[in-house]
């Protein structure tokens, strides 16, 4: 006898296991090759892994397959068990049966998530089983794999429940659970298009924050593996070690003893997890109002259905109409250095997206082609909108073309160009805030003439640059500015902008400002120097001679190196043409690598080599003289290098 | 007992319930009649739980259907468009009404399968309309419902299987006491079967009585008169239609058939006889008012 009363309904739930056994029978069938080709491997080899090994395994698959294989599967499980509210015929009889909405709710969920969680127990189980007969079995990490695992389910399966519960159409489900899952990075990616076509300089909307609201991104960004090398290392990451199973291997790997293997980003996890429960607590409440007659509807409720109307419209708006604008203005009428848009242009082509997006959201609302009648309101209201957004970007209400940071505001700054990449910490000295009040000086400069770069096209470019004749000196190059402010926020521009080597000794030229700044002392030092962070390791000579140095003799060329630097003798740069001088100087063809160690103290803790390549030029003479007293060149090497620089006038 | 109040049911606009009201006394067969796109489907739909009612109550022993469990096991219903699980068979969907159903009888599914000798473990879905129907037939009587609700329920079934199905239903009435909502088309069918009729047209209930009530209440008068004196009966004379073939007139009057021929004697005609109608020409005639008549063509 049925309960009065119920909320879970067994002739249901296995109705639905054995419709759509094929799918989770064959996926868990699939899933259980795993372990079977482990259980063969152990039978016939001599490999005989210890719990390290298993933990390392699960947590590798946990944090890489797992999640796309679960966002991908969660989809399915949920459009299969909730089709029905799809075809008027199949609502017809699950609502007629003699159960209240939670129970077809409940019973549903619970068949999906069983669907979903069948493959896992199935290769999870057998692994299990064959990891304690060898004995390999690493109880912590199963329970972190198994937790993660729920965690990512109740996530995925909650939004594809969320996504099945607003629509009524098969095809929609998974479309809308795409949306879903990366509206956030597309809004961001197409917001920062829009801005980069309104205000010069600004290319993204360094809007990362929102990026949770893309789970699959953001369980990819923060979601990891780690390993801890060495026992020295892990003291430090204590704040880091949350979700570790501590497994020591005695064997040594690459010449290191993994401690540690764990998961990095649990915590997020945890919380998706949760999330993924507030969804199917919501879909509940959905299903619980939904009507019985949207079965085949794209929007199952009718307050939705202005918000997919216009929402597709503003989508469109967005995308489709900077396409268009890119492909019909753009590539016909003059194309922007600094992908600028025209504004009246840029408004016709996004009113035109808005309004294909529009009427296609009509059209699959009501199921007909014939939308256009008494939709013009809509269609102004659309127009009007692109209008509005577009005159404020233009008038620019949040200053986003003329900001510059003030130097006390600056944690840390980038600058980036052909031939420099160049990181400050003004705090540091005296000179990296030297180095940083001329990065704000070009910032400036490029800034005063913000009329004539946004107005800048390719044939202007393009004219330049044939004007300039035979080995012409003009370049396009990109100025990237990144400011890491001390309150936590970043800003960064870029701009592209026209170089003339007639302008490059003019103090008062931008192009003047960038040559000084990548060839002032500290620039000079720092194409040498090894960081501060840094550990001096060796040197090695490439090019028209090779030579590997280390111990008293690396480090005696290392300090000519550094004495060259100081005082001016290695080459100053065309910085847009990279390694070469623009002093008349003889550089050879030979370069000495300053290798050096950095300590990366992030989630995998390891040791990373790092160089710097330094141009051998002949007004270097300290250099010349060190490598000489070391006994790695001899004379006659560098009147090999003269004759080859003679030979083919490298540089000239 | 059935009872739908002022039922408004909405579409996009569409009104398809306006107002309707219906009333099923237990133990009856009620004939639920309309022309296409009234809202008959509309309202079983109501009745079945399917839909909940935009304003209005739609109720079974006193309590709305909607969202409820304890009285939708009470009712059994086959719509026009039986749905069966892509892959099942009879067999796989009595399990499944067994599940949901608490009077589903066993005894009853085993005994039907003499009569409807359809294979149970055959794919529903290569079955004929009418063999599907006939499935849809065996598994809701087997719920053993109270309340027994159809839509078109005959459509594609052959006339000895139309019978058959009938007097099960009939016998289910008699017996056990269960009440039968019925829409159709088959007029003459459902005056076999029906003791209570209601007719909708465009969403609403326009009339809903007994059959023997309604089959009272509305008369065909056939009059012979004089050559040459064609009397204009009067006004008070509720006269839906007139006709005539040479000198007989045919009348449908709303009235007694006393009443109407004691009205019509006093016009002397040569000849005057009242005839009972049939439910199909009820629902013409009745629907007439509604501008719903049969429409002469000319082509």
């Amino acid at each position: 006898m049925q309960s009065k009363r119920s909320f879970f309904n067994r002739t249901l739930f296995f109705k639905n296991l054995s419709r759509f056994w094929p799918l989770w029978g064959g996926l868990s069938a699939i899933a259980a090759l795993m372990p079977l080709y482990l259980l063969l491997e152990l039978l016939t080899s001599n490999v005989r892994p210890d719990s390290f090994d298993m933990a390392e395994g699960l947590y590798s698959l946990v944090t890489e397959a797992a999640p796309p294989f679960i966002f991908a599967y969660a989809v399915l499980c949920a459009a299969l068990v909730w089709s029905y509210l799809c075809f008027s015929r199949a609502v017809g009889l699950m609502h007629t049966l003699p159960v209240d909405r939670t129970c077809l709710f409940v019973t549903n969920t619970l068949s999906g998530l069983t669907m979903m969680l069948l493959p896992f127990v199935s290769v999870g189980g057998l692994t299990c089983l064959i990891a304690l007969c060898w004995g390999f079995l690493s109880p912590l990490a199963v329970l972190h794999t198994v937790l993660a695992v729920l965690c990512l389910i109740s996530l995925f399966y909650g939004l594809a429940t969320f996504c099945a519960m607003l629509t009524g159409h098969l095809a929609a489900i998974p479309a809308l659970y795409l949306l879903l899952n990366f509206l956030a990075a597309l809004l961001e990616n197409l917001v920062g298009i829009l801005g980069s076509g309104f205000w010069l300089g600004v290319r993204s909307m360094e809007t990362e924050h929102l990026l949770f609201l893309s789970p699959l991104l953001e369980i990819k960004e923060v979601f990891q593996s780690y390993h801890l090398y060495e026992e020295d290392y892990w003291p430090d990451l204590s704040g880091h070690v949350t979700w570790t199973a501590v497994v020591r291997k005695a064997e040594l790997v690459d010449g290191h003893e993994y401690m540690l293997v764990g998961l990095d980003g649990m915590g997020a996890v945890l919380l998706y997890g949760l999330a993924g429960i507030a969804l199917i607590v919501l879909s509940w409440l959905l299903y619980r109002r939904r009507q019985s007659e949207r079965a085949g509807d794209v929007a199952a409720y009718v307050p939705l259905r202005p918000v997919f109307r216009f929402g597709a419209a503003v989508l469109s708006a967005l995308s489709l109409g900077i396409l268009l604008y890119q492909f019909f203005w753009d590539a016909f009428f003059g194309g922007r250095l600094n992908s600028l848009f025209q504004f009246v242009p840029a408004v016709i082509c996004m009113c035109l997206g808005g309004l294909i997006g529009y009427y296609i959201a009509s059209m699959l609302l009501e199921k007909s082609l014939r939308v256009f009648r008494g939709s013009l309101k809509g269609a102004a209201v659309i127009c009007a909108g692109v209008l509005a957004l577009c005159t404020v970007l233009k008038l620019d209400p949040f200053r986003m073309v003329n900001r510059i940071p003030e130097l006390d505001e600056i944690q840390t700054l980038s600058f980036y160009t052909d031939g420099g990449d160049l990181y400050f910490t003004p705090g540091d000295s005296e000179e990296a805030r030297q180095c940083a009040r001329q990065v704000l000086a070009i910032h400036q400069a490029l800034l005063d003439r913000k009329d004539e770069l946004a107005a800048l096209t390719w044939d202007d470019y393009n004219r330049a640059w044939r004007d300039d004749g035979p080995g012409s000196r003009v370049r396009n190059t990109s100025c990237y500015f990144e400011y890491q402010l001390k309150n936590g926020g970043t800003i960064s521009r870029r701009y592209q902008y026209i170089v003339a080597e007639t302008r490059i000794k003019d103090p008062d030229a931008i192009d003047g400002k960038i040559s000084a700044l990548l060839n002032s002392e500290t620039v000079r030092l720092d194409r040498v120097r090894v960081p501060s962070d840094g550990t001096f390791l060796r040197l090695d000579l490439y090019g028209l001679s090779n030579a590997e140095l280390e111990g008293p003799d690396a480090e005696y060329v290392y300090q000519a190196l550094l004495q060259d630097a100081k005082e001016g003798n290695i080459a100053n740069q065309y910085w847009w043409y990279g390694d070469t001088s623009d002093t008349g100087v003889p550089i050879y063809n030979t370069y000495i690598e300053v290798d050096y160690t950095i300590r990366d103290y992030g989630r995998n803790a390891v040791e990373y080599v790092r160089s710097k390549n330094v141009p051998i030029s002949e007004s270097m003479a300290y250099t010349l003289q060190a490598l000489l007293d070391t006994g790695t060149i001899s004379q006659d090497d560098i009147h090999h290098w003269q004759q080859e620089y003679d030979q083919y006038s490298y540089g000239g | 007992m059935i009872e739908v109040n002022g039922a408004v049911k909405t579409f996009d606009g569409f009104r398809a319930l306006d107002g309707a009201t219906i009333t099923v006394p237990d133990g009856g067969v009620y004939g639920l009649v309309g022309p296409n796109g009234a809202g008959k489907s509309t309202i079983i739909r109501h009745l079945t739980g399917i839909y909940a009612p935009d304003s209005g109550d739609v109720l079974v022993e006193g309590e709305p259907v909607y969202e409820n469990p304890e009285k939708k096991a009470l009712i059994a219903a086959i719509p026009d468009d039986w749905f069966y699980f892509q892959s099942a068979t009879i067999r796989d969907m009595m399990r499944f009404y067994r599940g949901f159903y608490p009077n589903f009888d066993m005894d009853r599914y085993e005994k039907f399968k003499d009569v409807f000798a359809l294979s149970e473990k055959s794919p529903i879905r290569r079955m004929s309309k009418g063999m599907q129907k006939q499935a849809a037939f065996w598994l809701t009587m087997c719920c053993r419902p109270k309340y027994l609700i159809l839509d078109e329920p005959v459509d594609g079934l052959d006339p000895v299987m139309r019978r058959q199905v009938w007097s099960l239903m009939m016998n289910d009435v008699s017996e056990y006491g269960t009440t039968v909502l019925v829409s159709s088309h088959n007029l003459r069918e459902l005056e076999d079967v029906c003791d209570h009729v209601g007719i909708m047209n465009k969403g609403k209930v326009l009339l809903q009585r007994s059959l023997s009530d309604l089959q009272e209440n509305i008369v065909k008068l056939q009059a012979v008169w004089k050559p040459g004196e064609t009397p204009v009966l009067p006004r008070e004379l509720d006269i839906l239609h007139t006709s005539h073939v040479g000198r007989v007139y045919t009348y449908i009057v709303r009235g007694t058939a006393a009443a109407v021929l004691e009205r019509v004697q006093s016009f002397a005609p040569l000849m005057a006889e009242a005839l009972p109608l049939s439910l199909e020409e009820i629902f013409i005639y009745e629907l007439g008012g509604e501008q719903y008549a049969v429409k002469e063509i000319i082509l």
